[in-house]
C-alpha cells in the first residue's frame, strides 16, 4: 500500500493485521479435525447402534445406512489423522495455513452467536442493525457516523423487503 | 412438447416473472462481478427471499441470478485481473491482456455476446435432451434410483480439488446429516435429540450457513486491507461484425462442448470453460494470440462456462440430480416451494421446466442488454468495501434463515453451520460434498431400503435390471478409478 495515500484507519489496521496473523501447518489441521471427526462419528455410531430393527426381518431397518456411513467416515477420519501425524513426524514439508485478524475473527462469530442468541428478545430489525454494526466493526470499519449509517441501511433495507414487499411476519 | 413449450413462454404474460427475471440478472451480475462471491452464494442468499413468492417466479429468479453471475464472473476478470468465478479463469487469460492493450469496452463486449449465445444454443439442447430423458427416467425402478443417486454422489472428486479423502469425509458427514429425523419406513426418531429435528436438517439454514455465514467471517478475516480499484473503460464498446463473423464457429462448438460438459455430474463450468479453451487454441489459425489478447479465447471460454449452465439443468431437471454444487442448492428451493426434481416434475408440474426453458431464452437478450448498458457499472461493483458486503450478508443470513420456518431453531443452525463451514475450509475440507450429500442422502437410502422391501430381501434387485446394473457399474467405476489414478499418481511422485 501506498504510505503517502494511506488514511490513519488503514494504518492502524495494517498494524493490527501484522500483529494478529498465524500460520498453522495443514498437517496439524488435518490431525486435529480427523481426530474430531472421528470422535463425532464414533458417538454417531454408537447412537447407530442403539436404533431398533426392522418389524419385517427381510427389510433393511433405520439402523443400516447410520452403521454404513458411521463405520466408513470413522475410517477416513482416522486415516486423514494418521496422514497428518506422519507429515508432522517426517517433518514433511505442507502448506501453512494463515490465520488472520484472529481476534477479529474471534469478536465476528461472537457477534453472530450473540446476536442470534438474542434476537427473540431484541425482534429481528434492532438484531439485525446491531449485528451489521458489529460485523462492519469486526471487518475493521471505524468511523462512528459509517457504522451507524449502515447498520440503519441494512435495517431497513430488510424491513421493506421482507415485510413491505415479501409479508414476512418477524419477532 | 411444443404445447408445453409454448406454456412455458405465456408464465411470462404474468409481470411478476418478468420481473423476478431482471431483478435476478442484475443480481447475478452483482455476485459475478465481485470476486469471491460467484453463483453458489447468489442463490443461497436469494432463497430467503423467494419464501412468499409463486414457485414459477423464484425458480424464474434463481435461474436468471445463475445464469447472470456466470455471466458477471468475466467482468471482474477482465479488467481486475481478478475472475469473480473460478469458471471466469480462462476469459481472465486473453481478457485482461486486452484490457491492458486498451481494448477493454471490446473484450467485455465479445464476453457478453458469447455468454448470450452460449446459453442460447445450449438450451435448445437442453430441451431436445432432457425431455427424453426424464421420458426415459419414468420407467426406473428404486434399483436404478439407487444407482443414479451413487452416481451423483461420484461427483465427490470433481468437488473435492486437492484431496479426494477429505471429500470423502465431507460426504460422510453431509449423509450423515441427511439421516437426522424420522425414519421415513419405520417413524423411528433418529438423532433428533428435541422434535424441531424430526423432519430432518432443514436445508435452506444450512445452506445459509455453510456457504454465506463461512464467507462473512471470511470476510471478516481479510478486513479492509483487501481493496480493488476498477480499470476506466477503454477502446470500443461494440464489437464489429467481422469479428463477430469470424467467431460463429467457435460460438456453436464451444456452446455444444459446454453443453456436454455441463452434463457431466460435476465436470461445471470451470472444466467446460478450461477444456473448451484448449480446443479453441488447437484449432486455430493464431494460436500464438492466446493468452495475449485473443477473442477467440474469450469466445471459446464464455460461451462454455455459459452453455454448461444448461447442461447442469438437465440432470437436475430430468433425473433430479445436480450437475453442480449451484443446482444442488437449487434442488432445496424447488423443495421449500414443494416441487421435486425429477422425471416426474415434467408430468406432475410441467410448467416448472418449460418455463425453466423458456426463461433461459428471454434471458440472453435481457442480459445481454443489462451486460452492455452497465458494463460501466458492473466493473466498480468490486470497489464496493468488503466489510459493508459482509454486513449486508450476514444480515441476510440471520433473517432469511429466521424467515424460513418463522422460529429461531433455523437461525442456531445457520450459526452453528457458519462457524462449521468456516473451520472446514480452513483445513481445506471442501463444502459441496455436504451438500451434495444432504440433497442426495435421502434418495440414496429410501430406493436401496424400498428396492430390498420390494424383492424381499433379494440383493439381486440391482444386477437383473440391465440400467440399474449399468449404473450402478458406472458409479462403482466413478468412485473406483479416479482413486487408482491417484493412488499412481502419488506413488509416481515418490
Amino acid at each position: 500500500m501506498n504510505e503517502s495515500v494511506a488514511s490513519p484507519e488503514q494504518k492502524s489496521n495494517d498494524l493490527s493485521q501484522s500483529t494478529s496473523i498465524r500460520q498453522v501447518s495443514i498437517a496439524w489441521l488435518e490431525c486435529i479435525f480427523g481426530a474430531v471427526i472421528a470422535v463425532v462419528f464414533a458417538g454417531y455410531l454408537y447412537e447407530a447402534t442403539q436404533l431398533p430393527p426392522p418389524f419385517n426381518p427381510r427389510a433393511v431397518g433405520p439402523a443400516v445406512f447410520p452403521i454404513i456411513i458411521g463405520i466408513a467416515t470413522l475410517l477416513f477420519a482416522i486415516v486423514l489423522t494418521l496422514l497428518g501425524l506422519l507429515k508432522i513426524y517426517y517433518r514433511k514439508r505442507s502448506r501453512q495455513v494463515t490465520f488472520q485478524r484472529v481476534y477479529s475473527v474471534l469478536f465476528g462469530m461472537a457477534s453472530l452467536i450473540g446476536v442470534g442468541m438474542v434476537m427473540e428478545a431484541l425482534g429481528a430489525f434492532i438484531s439485525v442493525g446491531l449485528l451489521s454494526g458489529l460485523v462492519l466493526l469486526a471487518g475493521g470499519e471505524r468511523r462512528p457516523v459509517f457504522l451507524l449509517f449502515i447498520s440503519v441501511a441494512v435495517a431497513l433495507f430488510v424491513y421493506c423487503v421482507f415485510v413491505l414487499a415479501l409479508g414476512v411476519y418477524f419477532p | 412438447m411444443l404445447d408445453s413449450l409454448l406454456l412455458g413462454f405465456s408464465a411470462f404474460a404474468n409481470p411478476l416473472v418478468l420481473i423476478g427475471l431482471v431483478a435476478g440478472a442484475l443480481l447475478g451480475y452483482l455476485f459475478g462481478a465481485m470476486p469471491g462471491l460467484g453463483p453458489s452464494l447468489g442463490v443461497a442468499l436469494l432463497i430467503p427471499f423467494t419464501y412468499g413468492l409463486d414457485p414459477l417466479v423464484s425458480m424464474v429468479t434463481l435461474i436468471s441470478l445463475y445464469v447472470a453471475a456466470e455471466y458477471g464472473g468475466a467482468i471482474a476478470g477482465i479488467l481486475l485481473n481478478s475472475p469473480g468465478t473460478a469458471a471466469a479463469v480462462a476469459t481472465t487469460w486473453d481478457g485482461f491482456p486486452m484490457t491492458q492493450q486498451g481494448k477493454a469496452g471490446l473484450a467485455l463486449n465479445i464476453s457478453i455476446i458469447s455468454s448470450g449465445a452460449g446459453i442460447f444454443v445450449s438450451t435448445v439442447l437442453l430441451f431436445l435432451t432432457a425431455v427424453p430423458l426424464s421420458e426415459f427416467a419414468v420407467g426406473l425402478g428404486p434399483g436404478a434410483y439407487f444407482g443414479l443417486a451413487l452416481l451423483g454422489l461420484s461427483l465427490v472428486y470433481s468437488f473435492s480439488s486437492g484431496s479426494p479423502l477429505k471429500g470423502i469425509i465431507a460426504m460422510g458427514i453431509g449423509l450423515a446429516l441427511a439421516t437426522v429425523g424420522l425414519d421415513a419406513q419405520t417413524g423411528v426418531p433418529r438423532f433428533s435429540y428435541s422434535p424441531e429435528f424430526f423432519e430432518g436438517l432443514p436445508l435452506v439454514p444450512v445452506l445459509l450457513g455453510l456457504y454465506a455465514l463461512s464467507e462473512v467471517i471470511f470476510m471478516i478475516e481479510e478486513g479492509p486491507a483487501v481493496k480493488t480499484h476498477s480499470q476506466p473503460m477503454s477502446g470500443l464498446l461494440s464489437v464489429p461484425m467481422k469479428t463477430l463473423s469470424a467467431l460463429k464457429f467457435h460460438i456453436l462448438r464451444s456452446s455444444v462442448l459446454g453443453y456436454m460438459i455441463g452434463v457431466i455430474p460435476g465436470a461445471g463450468a470451470s472444466i467446460a470453460s478450461f477444456v473448451s479453451y484448449g480446443v479453441a487454441k488447437k484449432m486455430s489459425k493464431t494460436p500464438e494470440r492466446f493468452g495475449h489478447g485473443s477473442e477467440e479465447g474469450i469466445c471459446a471460454s464464455e460461451c462454455a462456462n455459459n452453455a454448461a449452465v444448461s447442461g447442469a439443468l438437465s440432470p437436475l431437471l430430468a433425473l433430479g440430480i445436480p450437475g453442480s454444487p449451484t443446482t444442488a442448492i437449487m434442488i432445496g428451493a424447488l423443495m421449500i416451494h414443494g416441487v421435486q426434481p425429477g422425471p416426474l416434475l415434467f408430468t406432475t408440474a410441467p410448467e416448472i421446466p418449460y418455463t425453466i426453458f423458456a426463461s433461459l431464452w428471454i434471458s440472453v437478450p435481457v442480459m445481454v442488454f443489462i451486460g452492455l448498458a452497465g458494463a460501466r457499472l458492473w466493473a466498480r461493483v468490486s470497489d464496493i468495501p468488503r466489510p459493508v458486503v459482509a454486513a449486508i450478508v450476514a444480515a441476510i443470513c440471520l433473517i432469511g434463515s429466521y424467515a424460513s420456518e418463522n422460529s429461531m431453531h433455523p437461525v442456531y443452525i445457520t450459526l452453528a453451520f457458519g462457524v462449521l463451514g468456516y473451520l472446514l475450509r480452513k483445513a481445506a475440507i471442501p463444502l459441496a460434498p455436504i451438500i451434495l450429500a444432504l440433497v442426495l442422502g435421502e434418495m440414496l437410502e429410501t430406493n436401496f431400503r424400498r428396492a430390498l422391501l420390494i424383492s424381499n430381501g433379494d440383493l439381486g434387485i440391482f444386477y437383473a435390471h440391465p440400467v440399474t446394473l449399468a449404473l450402478l457399474v458406472t458409479a462403482v467405476l466413478a468412485f473406483v478409478l479416479p482413486t487408482f489414478g491417484i493412488l499412481r499418481t502419488s506413488w509416481r511422485a515418490r
